[in-house]
C-alpha cells in the first residue's frame, strides 16, 4: 500500500504546475452548482462540451509552442482556427466535398503545414516566435476574410454538426476532446517530448549535448498546428457557418488558459493537463458570470474577470513558490 | 559528410591536412587533429593559426592566458563553431561542417567552460541530454535514473537525487552534472574546458583520478585548466597557445610550472607567491565597516560573528557547499540570513550621486550573475556608474569610455572596440570587465566571490597586488572568497574557514596551507584526504 501511495504522490507532484488551475476548477464547479445547476443536466453538459471543445483544443494547441521555449507564444492559434473554419466551408463544403475524410484530412494537413512554416521560421531562420506568430495572426485573420464569400452556404454535413450533439448519451465534443487527450499521452511520454522540454528549458545546453534543437522546436509548431486543425473542426461544428472574425478571441482565451494552467512562457515547464484545466476554468468563469444579470456589459465583465483571475492565480503561484523556498531554507 | 563536401568547406585549402603517419592502432594513435585554425568574432580574432594533435591514452593539456583562444579551439573541435579556415579531424574523420550531435556520435564528448545545465530539467534528463535520438530512446527511464545515481555518487562522493531539477544543485554539483553527461557517452575523446574551476579541492582530486583511469583505458583526455600546478603533475603533453596561435607542444619531460608560464606569457612568470610566512599581515586595521552579528545561514548552523575593518582583507575558505558562498551573498544583501543582523558603517554611501563608498560584489559566476551577454563591453562596464557620468540625465559616453580605457590598461584587458559585444571576449577578460565595473564605483567594501575563477596566472597575481593596494592605500575592506587556498594565503590578513554553515576556524593570513585544509575537512578527516591526494598524484609517478 505504502509504495503505491508514494507513487501516487510522485505522479501528482509531476503535475504541481497545474495545482492552481485545479483548485480554481473545484471552486468554480461549486459556484456553478450553486448559481446555475442547469450546467449539470444532460442538456447543459452537451452545450458546455461543445462550447468548451474548441476552447480546450486551442489552449492545447498553444502548449507545445510555449514549452519549446525562446518565448514561444502562439498568437496565431485563433486565426488559424477561424481561417480553417472559413476554408472548410468555402473550399470544401460549398464545393460539395462534405465527406469525413477530405474535411478532416484538410484541417489536419493545413494546420500542420502552417505550423511547419512557422516552426521553420522560428527554428531555422531564428526569427523571434512572437514576431512569427504575430505575422501568422495578421496574415490568417486577413486571409480568412478575403476568402470568405457571403454567398449562400451549402448545408453543413450531418457528421460535422453532430459533433456538437451526443453519442450514447455522452456529449460527442467531450468524446473528441478525451480522444485527443488520450492520443497526447504517448506523445507526452515519448523521447521527442523529453527532448522538447530540454530544448525549452535551455536550448544552449541541449544543442551542446547533441540534441537536434531545430528539428525538435519546429516539431512543436507542427503539433500545435495539428491540434489547431482539430480545434477548427470543433469550432465549425459549434458555429455551423463560416465565421472569419472569431480568431482574436480564441487566441486570447487560449493564452489565458495556458498561463492559468501553469505553463511557463519561458519554456520547458508546464503541460497539457494545465491547459485543459485552465480552459475549463475560463469557460466556467464565463458561465458563472452569465448567471448574474450584467446585460449589455456582460462581455466586458468577462474580460475583467479573466484578467483578474489570471493575475490572482499567478500571484498565488508566486507566493506558493516563495513560501516553499522559505520552508526548504529553514528545514 | 562525403569527400567533396569536406573539401568545399575548407575555405583555405591546407597543404598538410594532418596526414601525419598514424601509428599502428592502439595506444598513442593521433585521434584529434586541428590544423591552422582561424576564427574571428567581429573585431576580435580569437584564433590565428591554432594547431593540435592529441593521441589516445594521453592527458593532453591546452594552456594559455586568457584570450589566447583555448575555449574557441575547444568549441570548434566540439562542433559549436565552424572555423573561418583550417581543418579538424576526429578519430580519423574530417569533422568539418559537423554538428555537435555528429561529433558526439563520432566519440568526442566535451565539458564546456560554461556550466551548461538546463536548470528546470531533472538531473537525469540533463545527464542523458542528447543521448537518445530525436524520437528513439536508447536507454529506459529506469536505467537512466539508476546510471545517473551511480555515476554522480561515484564522482561526487555523495548521493544526488536524479529526479530533482538540476537548478536546485550547488554550482559544484551542477559542474559534476556536465562532467557526468560527457562521461555517460563513454567517449573515446574527452575534452574538459576549465572543468575543475567550480570544484573544490577534493572534487578536483577525484576528477583527476577519474581522468587517469580513462587514460589507462585508452581514452584521449584533453584538459584545459589554469591550475598549472595540477598540469605539471598530470599532463603527458601540453600544447601552448598564445594570441590564438599554437606556440609549441611540450612533451612530458619538458612540462614544468616555470616552462608553461614562460611560454604562455612570453615572459618570466610573475614573482610567484610571496612565501606566505614572509608576507606582512596588516597588524592594525582601521574602523569597522561592516558588522555582522549572530548571522545564521541555516536554522541548525552555529551563528557567525564577523567584523570587517578598513584596510584589511578577510578570506573565506571552505569545502564547496559549506556556507561560504551563502555568507558572502548575505553580506552583499543578495540573500537574507535565517537569523542575525548586519550593520554597515559607510558614511559616504548616501551621497546619492554614485555608488561611491558603498559595497560592491563581484562574482566569479559570470554566466548567472554579472555579465549581460548581449550588451556591449562598454555598457557592461558602465552600468552601475552611469549616474556619475550624466548631464541632465543623459549619459556622457565619452567619460564612460575614458574610464574604461583607464581600467583597460590597468587590468590588461584584451578587447576589440568598446562597443563590441562582451560575448566576444574570453571568459577571463569578461571577468576583468566585471571587476573594472565595480572598481569604477569606488566602493569602500569589496566582496569578491571567487573573482579570479578562470583567470590566468599573470592577471591573477596582478589582481592580487591590486586587492592589497586597495586595502592598504585606499582603506577598503575586502572579503575574498576563493576556492584556491594559495590565493587566500597570498592576499588575506586573516582567513575564516567555513564548515557546515558556520565559521570553523579563524586563522591568520600567514597560517600554513595544512592548517586551513585541516579546518576545512574537520581535523580528523585531513589525513585521509591528504592520503587520497597523494595516492592520486602518486599513481602517476609510478606508472
Amino acid at each position: 500500500m505504502k509504495p503505491n501511495l508514494v507513487r501516487v504522490r510522485q505522479t501528482l507532484l509531476g503535475y504541481d504546475y497545474a495545482f492552481t488551475a485545479f483548485g480554481l476548477l473545484v471552486v468554480l464547479l461549486l459556484v456553478a452548482a450553486l448559481r446555475g445547476p442547469k450546467l449539470f443536466t444532460s442538456e447543459g453538459l452537451t452545450i458546455a462540451a461543445s462550447v468548451l471543445a474548441p476552447l480546450v483544443l486551442a489552449a492545447m494547441a498553444a502548449t507545445p509552442v510555449a514549452i519549446s521555449g525562446r518565448g514561444g507564444v502562439d498568437l496565431s492559434v485563433g486565426p488559424l482556427m477561424a481561417f480553417l473554419n472559413v476554408a472548410i466551408v468555402t473550399w470544401l463544403i460549398n464545393e460539395g466535398l462534405t465527406g469525413v475524410v477530405p474535411v478532416v484530412a484538410f484541417a489536419l494537413a493545413a494546420g500542420a503545414l502552417f505550423g511547419l512554416i512557422q516552426g521553420l521560421l522560428v527554428s531555422l531562420v531564428r526569427l523571434q516566435p512572437v514576431v512569427v506568430t504575430l505575422s501568422g495572426f495578421l496574415f490568417l485573420s486577413g486571409l480568412a476574410n478575403v476568402i470568405h464569400t457571403n454567398g449562400s452556404e451549402a448545408t453543413f454535413p450531418n457528421w460535422l454538426s453532430s459533433l456538437s450533439g451526443t453519442t450514447a448519451g455522452i456529449p460527442t465534443a467531450a468524446i473528441v476532446v478525451a480522444a485527443i487527450c488520450l492520443a497526447w499521452v504517448p506523445v507526452a511520454r515519448s523521447t521527442y517530448y523529453r527532448n522538447l522540454r530540454l530544448v525549452g528549458f535551455d536550448d544552449r545546453t541541449a544543442y551542446a549535448s547533441g540534441v537536434n534543437v531545430a528539428l525538435i522546436r519546429a516539431g512543436a509548431y507542427v503539433l500545435g498546428g495539428l491540434l489547431g486543425g482539430v480545434a477548427a473542426l470543433m469550432l465549425s461544428s459549434l458555429l455551423i457557418s463560416a465565421s472569419p472574425n472569431v480568431g482574436t478571441n480564441y487566441t486570447l482565451i487560449a493564452l489565458t488558459a495556458l498561463v492559468l494552467g501553469g505553463t511557463s512562457l519561458a519554456g520547458g515547464s508546464g503541460g497539457m493537463v494545465g491547459s485543459v484545466l485552465g480552459a475549463i476554468d475560463v469557460y466556467l468563469i464565463q458561465y458563472a458570470l452569465a448567471t448574474f444579470q450584467f446585460g449589455k456589459s456582460s462581455e466586458f465583465v468577462n474580460q475583467v474577470a479573466n484578467g483578474g483571475v489570471l493575475l490572482i492565480a499567478l500571484l498565488l503561484g508566486a507566493v506558493a513558490v516563495s513560501l516553499n523556498a522559505r520552508r526548504r531554507a529553514t528545514a | 559528410m562525403n569527400d567533396s563536401n569536406k573539401r568545399a568547406s575548407l575555405s583555405s585549402p591546407d597543404p598538410t591536412p594532418s596526414t601525419q603517419p598514424r601509428r599502428s592502432p592502439g595506444l598513442g594513435e593521433v585521434v584529434v587533429t586541428a590544423v591552422e585554425l582561424r576564427k574571428s568574432f567581429g573585431d576580435t580574432q580569437a584564433l590565428a593559426g591554432a594547431s593540435l594533435a592529441a593521441r589516445s591514452g594521453e592527458i593532453h593539456a591546452i594552456v594559455g592566458e586568457n584570450g589566447s583562444g583555448k575555449s574557441t579551439l575547444i568549441k570548434i573541435l566540439a562542433g559549436i563553431y565552424g572555423p573561418d579556415s583550417g581543418h579538424t579531424e576526429v578519430l580519423g574523420r574530417s569533422s568539418a561542417g559537423m554538428s555537435p550531435a555528429d561529433i558526439l556520435d563520432l566519440g568526442l564528448a566535451t565539458v564546456f567552460q560554461e556550466v551548461l545545465v538546463a536548470e528546470g530539467a531533472s538531473v537525469a534528463d540533463n545527464i542523458f541530454a542528447g543521448y537518445d535520438g530525436t524520437f528513439r530512446r536508447r536507454v529506459s527511464r529506469g536505467e537512466k535514473l539508476q546510471r545517473t545515481g551511480s555515476l554522480l555518487s561515484q564522482l561526487t562522493g555523495h548521493d544526488v537525487d536524479p529526479t530533482v531539477p538540476a537548478g536546485s544543485l550547488s554550482l559544484g554539483d551542477r559542474q559534476w552534472v556536465t562532467i557526468a553527461r560527457a562521461m555517460a557517452r563513454a567517449p573515446r575523446v574527452l575534452i574538459l574546458d576549465e572543468s575543475t574551476s567550480a570544484l573544490d579541492l577534493s572534487g578536483t582530486a577525484s576528477l583527476l583520478r577519474e581522468l587517469e583511469r580513462l587514460k589507462e583505458e585508452g581514452v584521449c583526455v584533453i584538459l584545459v585548466t589554469h591550475r598549472i600546478a595540477e598540469l605539471s603533475v598530470f599532463a603527458d603533453r601540453a600544447t601552448v597557445l598564445r594570441d590564438g596561435a599554437t606556440t609549441t607542444t611540450l612533451e612530458k619531460s619538458q612540462i614544468s610550472e616555470q616552462s608553461l608560464l614562460e611560454l604562455m606569457g612570453g615572459r618570466a612568470p610573475a614573482a610567484k607567491g610571496h612565501a606566505a610566512s614572509t608576507r606582512p599581515v596588516n597588524p592594525e586595521p582601521g574602523e569597522a565597516l561592516v558588522d555582522a552579528s549572530a548571522i545564521k545561514l541555516a536554522a541548525d548552523a552555529e551563528p557567525i560573528e564577523l567584523t570587517l575593518r578598513a584596510g584589511e582583507i578577510v578570506g573565506l575558505a571552505g569545502l564547496e557547499g559549506h556556507g561560504q558562498g551563502d555568507l558572502i551573498e548575505v553580506l552583499a544583501g543578495i540573500r537574507r540570513p535565517v537569523a542575525g543582523e548586519i550593520r554597515t558603517r559607510l558614511p559616504a554611501a548616501a551621497d546619492g550621486k554614485s555608488r561611491r563608498g558603498g559595497i560592491a560584489y563581484v562574482s566569479g559566476d559570470r554566466k548567472r550573475v554579472g555579465v549581460f551577454p548581449e550588451m556591449s563591453i562598454l555598457e557592461n562596464f558602465g552600468l552601475p556608474t552611469y549616474r556619475a557620468h550624466t548631464t541632465a540625465g543623459m549619459i556622457r559616453w565619452r567619460d564612460v569610455r575614458g574610464a574604461l580605457e583607464r581600467f583597460r590598461e590597468q587590468l590588461g584587458l584584451r578587447m576589440g572596440k568598446p562597443r563590441a559585444s562582451i560575448g566576444s571576449l574570453s571568459g577571463g577578460n569578461q571577468q576583468k570587465v566585471l571587476i573594472a565595473r565595480w572598481l569604477a564605483a569606488e566602493p569602500r567594501v569589496l566582496l569578491l566571490d571567487d573573482p579570479t575563477r578562470g583567470v590566468d596566472a599573470a592577471t591573477k597575481s596582478d589582481l592580487h597586488g591590486r586587492f592589497r593596494q586597495f586595502a592598504r592605500e585606499e582603506g577598503m575592506g575586502i572579503i575574498l572568497l576563493s576556492t584556491e587556498i594559495e590565493e587566500l594565503l597570498e592576499v588575506c590578513d586573516r582567513i575564516l574557514v567555513m564548515r557546515k554553515g558556520s565559521v570553523a576556524a579563524e586563522l591568520r593570513g600567514d597560517a600554513g596551507e595544512d592548517k586551513i585544509l585541516a579546518s576545512m575537512f574537520g581535523v580528523e578527516g585531513i589525513d585521509d584526504v591528504l592520503a587520497a591526494e597523494r595516492e592520486a598524484t602518486g599513481s602517476k609517478e609510478t606508472s
